[in-house]
């Protein structure tokens, strides 16, 4: 099969006589066949100094392609003295195809193939003439199997010189959207570049700051790319595009005499034209993408109606020609390419997120301070979740700006409104972002707008910073999904996650005491609520943030937290997560897995425990058999709501007596234990009271010895106020738990029946 | 991903099959380079195929077939392989067949004069006596004679025995992904030699390899004249098989010889008879191959092109025509990728059939692939 090749304009000349140093080195490398796979045809010096290495190279093809490749190419190669540009690399073959990565030049032939997805700049550094060589046999193979061209990118040319940029409404790609014009109105912000950036809408906001008109067609669906070289005029535009059926300069002489009725003064106005091109993989079949372009004039409307024929000036007015001059075609209306894309869309913001797209859910996020503001930015950034709305009732203080996402514009404002405003000016398609300006503690009228949020989310985010919300949400609210709590240690160092199970069975509340308990038996989690040197403790909740915290810490933690919700919502178990940061910015990640929750009802107090604890007795008075053993429970009180939490237990002091008959809790060292105790957990786990347990052949009632020391505790808690609990541990795991209460100056008590 | 190997043994075949389920199988055996010689171009067979074994943890091939006696086809495999009937033959380095192809000439043939045939011959006896880890291929007649005269049964050795126009059973589409369809011997020929004829007995196949729903397709031919390709056509034909001689890759017959096309020479190409003319030019497929086992394709006017062994520049001219109908490729084992240093051919099969790799290495690969010169 004989081969038709362009010619390459210069004169010949040998390799070594060619002058710029990576045209002699590609040139002598061929010419010794140091390079594998290529072979030189021919060197030549051309124009303006110019050097061109032509030279064929075989190409690694399978039998099967998708754009069709022969097993040896022709390149031409054009190197400039300046080097200051990827030397110009062409496929000499006449009939190369249309092919993705293809660069637009004035000329569609010889195809211009685009090398390097990287600057120059950085090619440079390791360009090699065998390597250059390298990049265009594999960019050729690749071709060949279809392989170098992203799913999202257009089929047409690059654009390597474009006049400016555009963008233009998302939604622009669906047919009945196609509106005839859109507004280029004067950017807010202005660029510091020297080609024009401009954003297209569909609405013009006032006539006053309009910039461009920008006249939109749209062509019939076709298979192949059109613009295939730069149209230097509006008539060559159009008869590039005529291929597709569109008749752009008549599409644009009947507008024109639309728009000069309607809208006469927008007459010194320029126009663009932005045609868009529905792209189909087989001819007839169906559109699967719509390649938008846009070409720049100088043209105003009435210069571009009096170029096409349209009307004529006459006397300061414009004369409409009947007939139109169709001898005019635009010839001498010069174009540009604008490099056009798109607005982002919420599918594409997953995309670039490197997430599939999540299934839809409705979030409400409670608290917008430092960290949830950041959290809620990064998550909009990939429209994660679904629909949101954000419930806070705080307004932006100045000081707040150091460290909350918001900026001083929204000083004053709610900053849940503010988050919300910022987090829908992402993606163009799509506003997720609702707000409820409600105290959750304390929603006033607000209570049923409250509920009603929180009952169509499926995920209930507190970043509060509050255990009292926190309980709220657990155990005052019934309406909504999982509810999942995102905090800050008091140090700022430490963030923590604590999240409900997806079918609530471990409950908020009970997770966090949970949580209290691995930071006091944990070895990784030492010191993990305690103050840093000088901190001062700010409130009485161990999630309130010190005055002094570094906002690099919170941003940090904001990434780690909206990674991990998005990681979260696939998993449906309940989780306790700490992440610990130090002074060289190692995290580390902690997972606590929670334990199954044991809730038992005692008169009006609910008891919440775990298997854990239970597990931890009994395998105490395993050890000391025969002998009975015991100690100090330790646990949470919620007096408002009547809940005890038993968490955990402190080994039996030294100087207990642990007898087959008895046992006596002595005391040396529980106070020093228990005010360490109260002191890692920011004071949330305190004493609550008492265990011991019996040996073998005897059941878990109480014996008179018990019944002494259950009146001695029920008197001394009663002197606070509080309950007296005490846990009776026998054979086979079985336990009996006694809560008592001072009720009228009379001792009540019950018991739990034997549990197994 | 199957693979199929071919290296650079000047005028001698060898081709590895390397299939996507492991298994490996040789056509042929010739390591022919002269291990004295440093100027010698010709790969390092048995090296090359040790490396490759010992990459994969393995010590056999599944199968090796010997296309037929001629010393091309099997220079050096008496101390390349482990051979059951000799304990001469059985050194701990040695590489095993687990079967064993031959036509039934390899057997019945009188004792051959290259040693290393005579040797392979005994084995190939020996397999058949045994009855294990040996497949024939057809001529019942010729091996009814044999069996008669070295007093065994035919009829309890007929499992050991494949027909041309069969698949060989030691291979199937839903097994392993390919297929070996036996186009020669013929139980009978047309023109029924009085001497055995090596060439017209030697082993053809097509091989026919899936990935997925896509079939690629491999003719390869021994050293088959044109008069034995003609016949292969017409029963072919006849029989309606005409899908069998269809190929996406070709392992030319007799180091591309103007004899396999047709009788006369040509001046600057060979006119191929009538069958080989349909089979090559109608049962190419797109991007076909061609591979010519062979020493560089001789310059027009050269010493070479003179001589009246192969490889044959009037033949070379006649397949690399049929292949730029079908952007195809003509590759000469000693050409590739170029004279000057020419490497193994690896043709690679997938979802869009046969890619012969052009692979570069780059110089740090190249570098660390052997210890570097002393230093001083």
């Amino acid at each position: 099969m004989q081969q038709d090749f362009f010619d390459v304009p210069g004169h010949l000349v040998s390799p070594s006589q060619l002058n710029i140093p990576k045209a002699r080195e590609l040139g002598l490398a061929l010419e010794t066949g140091r390079v594998e796979y290529a072979q030189l045809i021919e060197t030549k010096k051309a124009l303006e100094d110019r050097e061109v290495v032509v030279f064929e190279v075989g190409v690694e093809i399978p039998q099967l392609m998708v754009h069709p490749i022969q097993p040896r190419e022709r390149i031409s190669v054009t190197f400039e003295v300046t080097d200051d540009y990827i030397p110009k690399t062409e496929a000499l073959r006449c009939d190369f195809p249309q092919v993705p990565h293809l660069n637009l030049h004035l000329q569609e032939f010889p195809r211009y193939l685009c090398i390097y997805a990287d600057r120059y700049e950085d090619v440079k550094r390791r360009w090699t003439a065998a390597r250059f060589v390298q990049s265009i046999r594999d960019w050729l193979a690749l071709t060949a199997k279809g392989k170098l061209h992203q799913t999202d990118q257009p089929l047409e040319p690059l654009l390597l010189n474009f006049f400016g940029n555009i963008t233009i409404p998302c939604d622009l790609s669906a047919h009945e959207e196609t509106p005839d014009l859109l507004y280029v109105t004067k950017p807010m912000i202005s660029i510091a570049d020297d080609k024009p950036f401009l954003i297209a809408h569909r609405q013009a906001s006032s006539q006053n700051a309009l910039d461009y008109l920008v006249s939109v067609h749209r062509s019939p669906p076709h298979v192949h790319g059109v613009i295939n070289s730069y149209p230097t005029s509006l008539e060559k535009l159009a008869i590039m595009v005529q291929s597709t059926g569109l008749d752009l300069l008549q599409d644009l002489r009947d507008r024109l005499k639309l728009w000069h009725k309607e809208i006469p003064n927008l007459q010194d106005l320029k126009v663009l034209i932005l045609i868009l091109f529905p792209r189909t993989r087989i001819k007839g079949g169906p559109e699967e993408r719509v390649d938008p372009w846009t070409f720049w004039s100088e043209a105003s409307l009435h210069v571009l109606g009096s170029k096409l024929g349209v009307w004529e000036k006459r006397s300061e007015k414009l004369g409409l020609l009947i007939p139109t001059d169709s001898t005019r075609k635009g010839a001498d209306i010069s174009v540009g390419v604008l490099n056009t894309a798109y607005e982002l869309t919420a599918d594409l913001a997953s995309v670039l997120n490197g997430r599939r797209t999540d299934k839809k859910i409705h979030l409400a996020a409670i608290g917008q301070g430092a960290l949830g503001s950041q959290v809620v930015l990064n998550l909009a950034r990939s429209c994660f979740g679904g629909t949101w709305t954000l419930i806070d009732n705080d307004i932006l203080m100045p000081h707040n700006l150091a460290r909350h996402a918001l900026f001083k514009e929204f000083i004053g404002s709610p900053k849940a409104d503010g988050v919300a405003m910022l987090a829908n000016e992402i993606v163009s398609d799509f506003k997720p972002f609702s707000t409820l300006r409600a105290d959750v503690l304390s929603p006033g009228n607000l209570e049923p707008s409250l509920r009603d949020a929180l009952q169509k989310s499926q995920l209930i985010l507190d970043m509060s910073a509050s255990v009292s919300v926190a309980r709220r949400l657990a155990m005052d609210i019934q309406e909504g999904g999982r509810r999942v709590s995102l905090f800050l240690a008091p140090t700022g160092e430490d963030l923590i996650l604590l999240a409900e199970d997806r079918a609530r069975e471990t409950t908020l509340d009970a997770i966090e005491m949970q949580y209290y308990r691995a930071v006091l038996e944990d070895q990784r989690l030492k010191d993990h609520l305690n103050l840093k040197e000088g901190q001062q403790r700010y409130g009485q909740s161990c999630r309130d943030i010190t005055f002094t915290l570094p906002h690099n810490l919170i941003a940090m933690h904001a990434a780690i937290g909206a990674t991990a919700l998005q990681n979260l919502i696939d998993l449906p178990q309940a989780s306790i997560i700490i992440w610990r940061s130090d002074k060289d910015q190692n995290v580390q990640c902690i997972n606590v897995t929670p334990k199954p929750v044991v809730r038992l009802k005692k008169g009006d107090w609910t008891i919440v425990t775990d298997e854990s604890l239970l597990e931890k007795l009994y395998s105490f008075r395993q050890e000391r058999l025969p002998n009975e053993t015991g100690g100090v429970l330790l646990g949470a009180f919620d007096v408002e709501r009547r809940h005890i939490y038993i968490t955990s237990s402190l080994l039996s002091p030294p100087d207990s007596l642990e007898l087959s008959t008895g046992y006596v809790r002595g005391c040396k060292g529980l106070k020093e234990t228990l005010t360490q105790v109260g002191k890692s957990t920011n004071e949330m786990i305190e004493y609550i009271g008492e265990w011991h347990s019996h040996p073998p052949s005897s059941n878990t009632a109480p014996s008179n010895y018990d019944i002494q020391l259950f009146q001695w505790l029920t008197q001394t808690m009663g002197g606070e106020g509080l309950p007296a609990v005490m846990i009776i541990v026998g054979e086979h795991g079985e336990y009996s738990i006694f809560v008592g209460e001072m009720l009228e100056d009379k001792i009540s008590f019950s018991k739990e029946a034997p549990f197994e | 991903m199957h693979k199929i190997n071919f290296f650079p043994l000047g005028n001698a075949d060898c081709c590895r099959i390397d299939l996507e389920c492991g298994k490996k199988i040789l056509f042929d055996y010739a390591d022919t380079r002269d291990i004295d010689d440093p100027e010698d171009l010709r790969w390092d067979l048995s090296n090359e195929l040790q490396k490759d074994l010992k990459k994969c943890d393995r010590k056999y091939y599944d199968v090796v077939a010997f296309t037929h006696l001629d010393k091309d086809h099997l220079k050096g495999s008496s101390k390349f392989f482990y051979l059951e009937h000799s304990e001469k033959y059985q050194e701990e380095n040695r590489v095993h067949i687990e079967v064993m192809w031959v036509p039934a000439g390899f057997i019945t043939e009188p004792k051959p004069e290259d040693e290393d045939a005579w040797i392979l011959q005994r084995e190939a006896r020996y397999r058949f006596k045994e009855k294990k880890g040996i497949r024939v291929f057809s001529r019942p007649e010729r091996l009814a004679e044999w069996c008669e005269e070295n007093e065994i049964s035919l009829a309890e050795r007929k499992s050991l025995i494949t027909d041309a126009g069969k698949i060989s059973p030691e291979f199937s589409i839903a097994r392993d992904e390919v297929e070996f369809f036996i186009h020669s011997p013929f139980a009978m020929r047309q023109d029924e030699n009085t001497v055995e004829d090596r060439n017209g007995d030697s082993i053809v196949v097509q091989a026919t390899f899936a990935v997925g729903q896509v079939h690629t397709k491999a003719l390869l031919m021994a050293d088959s004249t044109h008069e034995a390709l003609s016949e292969i056509v017409s029963v072919t034909k006849r029989k309606g098989n005409d899908a069998r001689l269809e190929w996406d890759i070709v392992k030319l017959p007799h180091h591309c010889s103007y004899l396999s096309l047709g009788p006369e020479k040509g001046k600057e190409k060979t006119e191929p008879v009538e069958n080989v003319a349909w089979l090559y030019e109608n049962q190419v497929q797109q991007g076909g191959i061609i591979v010519s086992t062979s020493k560089p394709i001789p310059i027009k006017g050269s010493k070479e092109d003179e001589d009246p062994q192969p490889p044959h520049r009037q033949a070379s001219n006649y397949y690399k025509d049929v292949l730029d109908e079908v952007n195809g490729q003509f590759i000469v084992t000693m050409e590739n990728p170029s004279k000057a240093a020419p490497k193994p051919l690896v043709i690679e099969i997938g979802m869009d059939k046969a890619t012969i790799k052009k692979r570069v290495t780059n110089a740090a690969h190249v570098a660390i692939s052997r210890p570097a010169p002393r230093a001083g």
